[in-house]
C-alpha cells in the first residue's frame, strides 16, 4: 500500500470513528474496532507520571458494547452532543498488517441548554489492525489534556 | 448567589427548628455561607486528606492540592517525614509551587525568587544585602521569622492528613473510636497508589456530602448497580453514624444470593431494575475476596472532604474540595494493595470503570447534584428540602432506606456553624 493509500485508509476509518460518536450512531462503534481490540481514556498526569488508573479501559469488543449498552438503558446523563476535530495525524510506525498513528483531537460538547464549548482535547495513539482495504483499530489510548473532567464522561470521545 | 434571591447572610440567619429533616436551600447557595464554612470548617479544627502517603513516597516528592479553599502542599522531606505548607509566599502571597506534583528539594516563587526549603523555612532572598551597598533588607531582617505557613500533617495506615487548625484533636481522636476501624479495615496492609480522576461540579459540597450518606438513591438512580446485582436495597447493609456529632458516616453493602434479592425490585416494579440486561463481557464484576467480609460497596465520609471508597475490587479516596458556593472539584484518588498480583492489579484497573467521572456507578451522582443545584439558585426565602425516610427511633444502623446519616451531617453541621 502507498503512502498516499495507506493515509487515505486511515482517515476513511478516522472520519468513521467522528462519525458514529457525533451523529449518535453509538451501536457502530465497536465495530471500528477488532474483536480484542481495547479503548483506553487516561489522564496525561496518569500516562506522564506512570500512574496506570484509566478513566476508561474497555479491553475488547464486549467490553466496548457494553459501554453503549449501559449508556442506552442505564446510566443517568444530560442530553449532549460532540463534535470531533481531529488534526495532525502521524504515522509512526507500520508493517504489513499493523500502522501505527498518532493525532490530535477537540471535541466541543453541546448540552440541552444550548451553549457549545470545549469539553475535551488531546492526543490520540492507535495501533491499526489492516486487513485488506479494511482498517480497525486493534488499540485507541486517548490520553486527555483536559484533566477536569466537567461534571462527567458519559460517551467516549 | 443568584440575583433577586436574598442572601441570608449569616448574622441573621435562623437555622429551622427541628431534626434535620428540612434543610433551608440558602445553604447551597449563599455565598456568605461558604464564606463561613471556610473560617469555621475548612480552616477550623478538622483533618483532610491530602495524599496517599505512596503518592509521594520518593524523596523531595510533592504534591499541591487544598485544604477548602487553601492551597497547600505536601512534600517527603529528606528526613522521610512528610511535611505541609499553604502555598502563599511570605513575601507578596503569590503562589510557590504551580505543578500538581513532582519532585524538589527547594521551592522557589517565580515572582521575586523568595526559595524554601521542603519544610517552608526561608531560605533564600534575592539582593537581601542590597547592591553596591544600596538598598537592600532592613538590618534586622530575620529570614526565620517568614517562613511559609506551615500545615499540621498527620499520617495513618498510608493515608496523609493536614488541618489548618492549632487546636484540632489528634488525627485517631478526630476520626474516633467508631469510624477507626473501618479506615483500617481497607487500610490494613500497605497500600500503592495507582493514579487519580479529576472532575467538576456545578454544584455545593454538601449536596455531594448528602449523596454519600444517602443509600436510599443509590438503587433508585444507578440502575448498574441494581441490575447487575452489586447494589441492592435489601442487601446485608450497615449504616452507621458517628455518635459524637453526627458527622462521619459508613454505608456497606454485602451481597446476597441474585435470585434472593431481585424479587423484591421485580415485585415493586421499580423502574431501574431490568432483569433482561446483562453483560456481553462479565469479566468487568468478577470480584477477589479480599476482606474477611468482601462488602460490595464501603462508603466511608469523614468529614468534611473525605471519603473512603471500596467498590468491588476498586479503592479509592475521594477529595471534595469546594471552589465557591455552587461549584466543587472532586479528585479521585484509586490505590492497590502493595501485595496484589497482576491478576488483582489488572481487575482494579479494569474495575476503575465503575467509579470516577465516567464510572457505571459514580456518573450520576453529579448529574443529580446539578439538578437540584439549577433548581434551587433562585427560589424563595425558607425554600427548603424534606427528608425523612427511617425514623431515628427504629434501628437505623442496619438499614438502607433512610435518611437518617443526611439528618445526622445536619444537626452536626449545624453545631459547627454555631447556630445552636
Amino acid at each position: 500500500m502507498d503512502d498516499i493509500t495507506l493515509y487515505f485508509h486511515i482517515e476513511r476509518l478516522f472520519a468513521a470513528y467522528c462519525a458514529c460518536l457525533d451523529e449518535d450512531r453509538l451501536e457502530a462503534w465497536p465495530e471500528l474496532f477488532t474483536a480484542d481490540g481495547s479503548y483506553t481514556m487516561i489522564s496525561r498526569e496518569n500516562h506522564a507520571h506512570g500512574h496506570p488508573i484509566p478513566l476508561l479501559w474497555l479491553d475488547g469488543r464486549g467490553m466496548l458494547e457494553d459501554r453503549i449498552h449501559a449508556l442506552r438503558n442505564a446510566s443517568i446523563y444530560e442530553a449532549h452532543r460532540y463534535r470531533h476535530a481531529q488534526s495532525g495525524v502521524q504515522v509512526i510506525d507500520r508493517d504489513d498488517d499493523e500502522v501505527r498513528v498518532a493525532s490530535s483531537y477537540i471535541v466541543v460538547q453541546t448540552r440541552g441548554e444550548g451553549f457549545s464549548e470545549v469539553y475535551q482535547a488531546g492526543s490520540y495513539y492507535d495501533r491499526i489492525a489492516i486487513d485488506g482495504d479494511t482498517m480497525r483499530f486493534r488499540e485507541r489510548l486517548v490520553v486527555y489534556d483536559t484533566a477536569r473532567i466537567k461534571t462527567l464522561l458519559a460517551t467516549p470521545v | 448567589m443568584h440575583a433577586g434571591h436574598a442572601d441570608p447572610g449569616c448574622a441573621d440567619f435562623r437555622w429551622p427548628d427541628g431534626d434535620g429533616r428540612e434543610i433551608p436551600y440558602a445553604v447551597f447557595t449563599s455565598p456568605a455561607i461558604f464564606e463561613r464554612e471556610q473560617a469555621r470548617i475548612y480552616r477550623g479544627p478538622t483533618w483532610h486528606f491530602l495524599a496517599l502517603d505512596d503518592e509521594i513516597s520518593t524523596p523531595s516528592a510533592f504534591k499541591s492540592t487544598f485544604i477548602g479553599t487553601t492551597p497547600v502542599v505536601v512534600t517527603r522531606t529528606r528526613d522521610g517525614d512528610i511535611a505541609g505548607w499553604i502555598n502563599r509566599c511570605a513575601h507578596r502571597g503569590a503562589l510557590v509551587c504551580r505543578t500538581a506534583r513532582g519532585t524538589a528539594s527547594k521551592h522557589r516563587c517565580v515572582y521575586h525568587q523568595w526559595t524554601y526549603d521542603e519544610r517552608g523555612h526561608l531560605r533564600g532572598v534575592p539582593f537581601q544585602k542590597g547592591l553596591d551597598g544600596k538598598a537592600g533588607m532592613p538590618s534586622d531582617f530575620t529570614p526565620g521569622e517568614h517562613d511559609l505557613t506551615p500545615v499540621r500533617i498527620a499520617c495513618h495506615r498510608g493515608l496523609v492528613f493536614g488541618t489548618l487548625a492549632d487546636d484540632a484533636p489528634d488525627l485517631e481522636t478526630y476520626i474516633g473510636p467508631e469510624m477507626l476501624p473501618w479506615v483500617d479495615r481497607i487500610f490494613h496492609k500497605p497500600v500503592v497508589y495507582l493514579g487519580c480522576t479529576r472532575q467538576y461540579a456545578y454544584s455545593n459540597w454538601k449536596l455531594y456530602f448528602e449523596n454519600v450518606k444517602d443509600p436510599y438513591h443509590a438503587s433508585l438512580l444507578h440502575l448498574f448497580h441494581t441490575t447487575f446485582n452489586i447494589y441492592r436495597s435489601n442487601m446485608l447493609g450497615r449504616s452507621i453514624v458517628d455518635s459524637r456529632h453526627g458527622l462521619h458516616a459508613l454505608i456497606t453493602t454485602t451481597p446476597r444470593g441474585d435470585a434472593e434479592t431481585a424479587g423484591t425490585y421485580r415485585d415493586q416494579g421499580i423502574a431501574t431494575y431490568q432483569s433482561g440486561l446483562a453483560l456481553v463481557d462479565p469479566s468487568l464484576l468478577e470480584t477477589r475476596t479480599e476482606l474477611a467480609e468482601q462488602t460490595s460497596n464501603n462508603i466511608h465520609t469523614l468529614f468534611p472532604s473525605t471519603v473512603i471508597q471500596q467498590i468491588q475490587n476498586t479503592l479509592a479516596v475521594r477529595q471534595v474540595l469546594p471552589k465557591c458556593a455552587g461549584e466543587f472539584e472532586l479528585v479521585f484518588h484509586f490505590f492497590g494493595y502493595a501485595d496484589d498480583d497482576a491478576a488483582l492489579r489488572r481487575q482494579r484497573l479494569k474495575q476503575a470503570n465503575l467509579a470516577g467521572p465516567a464510572g457505571y456507578i459514580s456518573l450520576e451522582d453529579t448529574t443529580a447534584t446539578e439538578l437540584v443545584q439549577r433548581a434551587i439558585e433562585s427560589c424563595a426565602d425558607g425554600a427548603h428540602s424534606y427528608m425523612a425516610m427511617g425514623d431515628e427511633t427504629q434501628d437505623q444502623a442496619s438499614s438502607l432506606i433512610t435518611e437518617h446519616m443526611i439528618r445526622s451531617f445536619w444537626r452536626g453541621y449545624r453545631a459547627i456553624m454555631g447556630w445552636a
